[in-house]
């Protein structure tokens, strides 16, 4: 079969038969883990693109997920009805306006601050991250402190239960995202990335405006962090400012360094293991009585920069890690 | 030749300067150039000679002056533009992207020559597939002239120092430049790589019907390769003329003299 149609019908039957499997297997609370992780993969992927290929350093990854997170929230707030009329469809309508919404914030911090050369981008990033939070603090429309709670969560689909419908959506996005940052990466845009980050001054005497390719990666990596947020309203049907604090968008880039600057499937392996590893540490807690989870990521973190400062990966994929381990067999 | 000389210069620099404080890096100094050139800019160290690359390729504005292309002012163009209408260069402390490999330094260099956009990359379409071909062959025949085929899946920063030099000039090269500015192309080498250079540089003009402008300290590459030659110090052109002139011209003899060894 031609594997432009193979290809993608052989990923929908493995959603298909992976959801089938979960459904049954496990427990609702890992189930939910799972659906966070390729939540936190899909915003991973987006900072890898700027932090990982461009070589900037981006330091507010969840303000943008939070803009997501409360554009979807609040359309759910003001049209409500509109996503249980229209089934999937107006959820991916949300999530789309999540993503541009994300994306026009992204052009507005990412322009001024990617034009100068130096790493402004980490202070200016962090600056917004905080900003946002402190602004969200204070807008009664959107629930000040509390945010906004009791988001219309994904609906049950026929003789489909909500995890399913969950998983489906989720995995959708997921895919899309991988795809999109895949072949983003190929190709003349992937070198554009690269050669900012190898060397900007070589890049501009060939002729790349380095300035628009930062701001093109920003963007991108904005768009996807809001459909991660939008995902999470209503995946965790409440969002409030504290969740998206300085913690989580230190957690994203722990995710991206971990797995290695550049590395796709390194940045979705290391998604699972900042996600699962506080739950498993949680239960660590009422026998040493404190919470080991900060004790363990700066560990890990500091570990991974002493023996493998590329991180686990460098800038390898699994698929090809898994090739020249198989060359090396023969 | 005698048809050219009515014609604009290829490039043409009009007393320009560049001042840093109180330092004449570059003090109204006039240039043309015409096309085909082969010219040399010698100078002792710190006379201004990479400041004056930087002044052609924009990396600095000048503090005064004009720059003219083939009779248009691009005094105001950004160095990604210079780039564009085909002005390019190399960089006297190498700047190749030292993680990439040799295939990927040169295909970025093409960049400007591809028009497809992130739909193509997105759903690789016969845009995207056809382009990528093309440049990749562009780049793997520059690198086989400059014989570094074997090398195109090595990282750059892996590479001799020679063949790094070399790769910087493929980069220039990919875009199918009008004019190049090579800085020292020839620093680190040793005798028989520099006289190799020396071919390759006749060739590639030759071939491409290339312009090159050279800086260069070993005098006996200059006065060999070159058939024109301008003398900077302190920031002034002090002398410009064919090779035989400049060995006898008392200025650039005493310029030589009053820093260091003789030319
Ligand atoms: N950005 C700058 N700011 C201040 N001074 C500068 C700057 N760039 C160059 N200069 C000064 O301008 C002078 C000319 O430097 P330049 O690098 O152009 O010399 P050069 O002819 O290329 O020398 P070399 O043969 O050593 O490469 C030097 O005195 C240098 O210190
Ligand atoms: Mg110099």
């Amino acid at each position: 079969m031609n594997p432009k149609i193979r290809n993608p019908l052989l990923l929908v039957v493995g959603i298909v038969i992976v959801g089938v499997v979960l459904q049954f297997s496990i427990n609702a609370y890992i189930q939910i883990l799972i659906l966070q992780i390729m939540m936190y993969s899909i915003a991973a992927m987006g900072l890898n693109l700027v932090n990982g290929y461009t070589g900037q350093f981006s330091l507010g990854h969840a303000g943008f997920m939070a803009v997501g997170a409360y554009t979807s929230a609040y359309l759910s707030q003001i049209f409500p009805g509109f996503l249980e009329s229209t089934h999937l469809l107006g959820f991916f309508l949300f999530s789309i306006l999540s993503g541009c919404l994300a994306a026009v914030f992204g052009y507005a911090v990412g322009l001024p601050s990617l034009r100068l050369k130096g790493d402004y981008l980490a202070i200016v990033t962090l600056g917004f991250g905080e900003i946002l939070r402190v602004t969200l603090l204070n807008i009664d429309t959107l629930g000040a402190a509390r945010g906004i709670t009791g988001i219309v969560p994904y609906p049950e689909l026929g003789f489909l239960d909500r995890f399913w419908v969950s998983f489906v959506y989720i995995s959708i996005w997921f895919f899309i995202s991988l795809y999109a940052v895949w072949r983003l990466t190929r190709g003349r845009h992937g070198r554009q990335f690269l050669s900012v980050r190898e060397d900007e001054v070589a890049a501009l005497s060939l002729g790349l405006n380095t300035t628009h390719i930062k701001v093109k990666s920003f963007v991108i990596a904005s768009f996807l962090a809001g459909i991660a947020g939008s995902i999470y309203a209503h995946l965790i049907s409440i969002v409030s400012p504290s969740v998206f604090g300085f913690m989580m968008s230190v957690n994203i880039v722990v995710m991206v360094v971990l797995g290695g600057m550049g590395s796709f499937s390194g940045c979705i392996l290391a998604a699972a293991f900042v996600t699962v590893a506080p739950e498993l540490l949680r239960s660590l807690q009422s026998i040493t009585g404190f919470d080991l989870r900060m004790v363990l990521f700066s560990l890990s973190l500091i570990l991974i920069m002493i023996f493998r400062p590329q991180g686990l990966f460098g800038s390898k994929e699994i698929p090809d890690l898994w090739r020249s381990w198989k060359a090396k067999k023969l | 030749m005698e048809s050219q000389k009515t014609m604009n210069p290829l490039l043409k620099a009009q007393a320009l300067s560049i001042h840093f404080g109180g330092l004449k890096a570059v003090d109204q100094v006039d240039l043309e150039i015409q096309k085909g050139d082969l010219f040399g800019l010698i100078g002792p160290n710190g006379a201004g000679k990479t400041t004056f690359f930087n002044l052609l390729t924009g990396v600095y504005k000048p503090t005064s002056g004009k720059l003219f292309l083939n009779g248009k002012d691009i005094t105001r163009y950004s160095t990604p533009k210079r780039s564009e209408i085909g002005i390019r260069r190399t960089f006297q402390n190498i700047r190749l992207f030292k993680e990439l490999t040799v295939l990927e330094n040169a295909l970025i260099a093409t960049d400007q020559t591809l028009s497809y956009n992130y739909f193509d990359s997105l759903f690789i379409t016969e845009k995207y597939l056809s382009q990528e071909k093309l440049a990749k062959e562009k780049a793997l025949e520059l690198l086989t002239l400059f014989k570094l085929e074997n090398f195109i899946n090595e990282k750059a920063v892996n590479l001799s120092y020679g063949s790094q030099r070399k790769l910087e000039i493929i980069r220039t090269l990919m875009s199918g430049p009008k004019l190049i500015l090579l800085d020292e192309p020839a620093a680190g080498m040793n005798h028989s790589e520099t006289q190799e250079l020396t071919k390759l540089i006749r060739q590639i003009r030759d071939q491409f019907q290339l312009t090159v402008l050279l800086i260069e300290h070993d005098m006996k590459l200059v006065m060999g390769v070159c058939e024109k030659i301008a003398v900077l110090d302190h920031g002034i052109k002090i002398a410009d003329g064919k090779p035989a002139e400049i060995r006898t011209n008392p200025k650039v003899i005493e310029a030589y003299l009053g820093t260091e060894a003789t030319p």
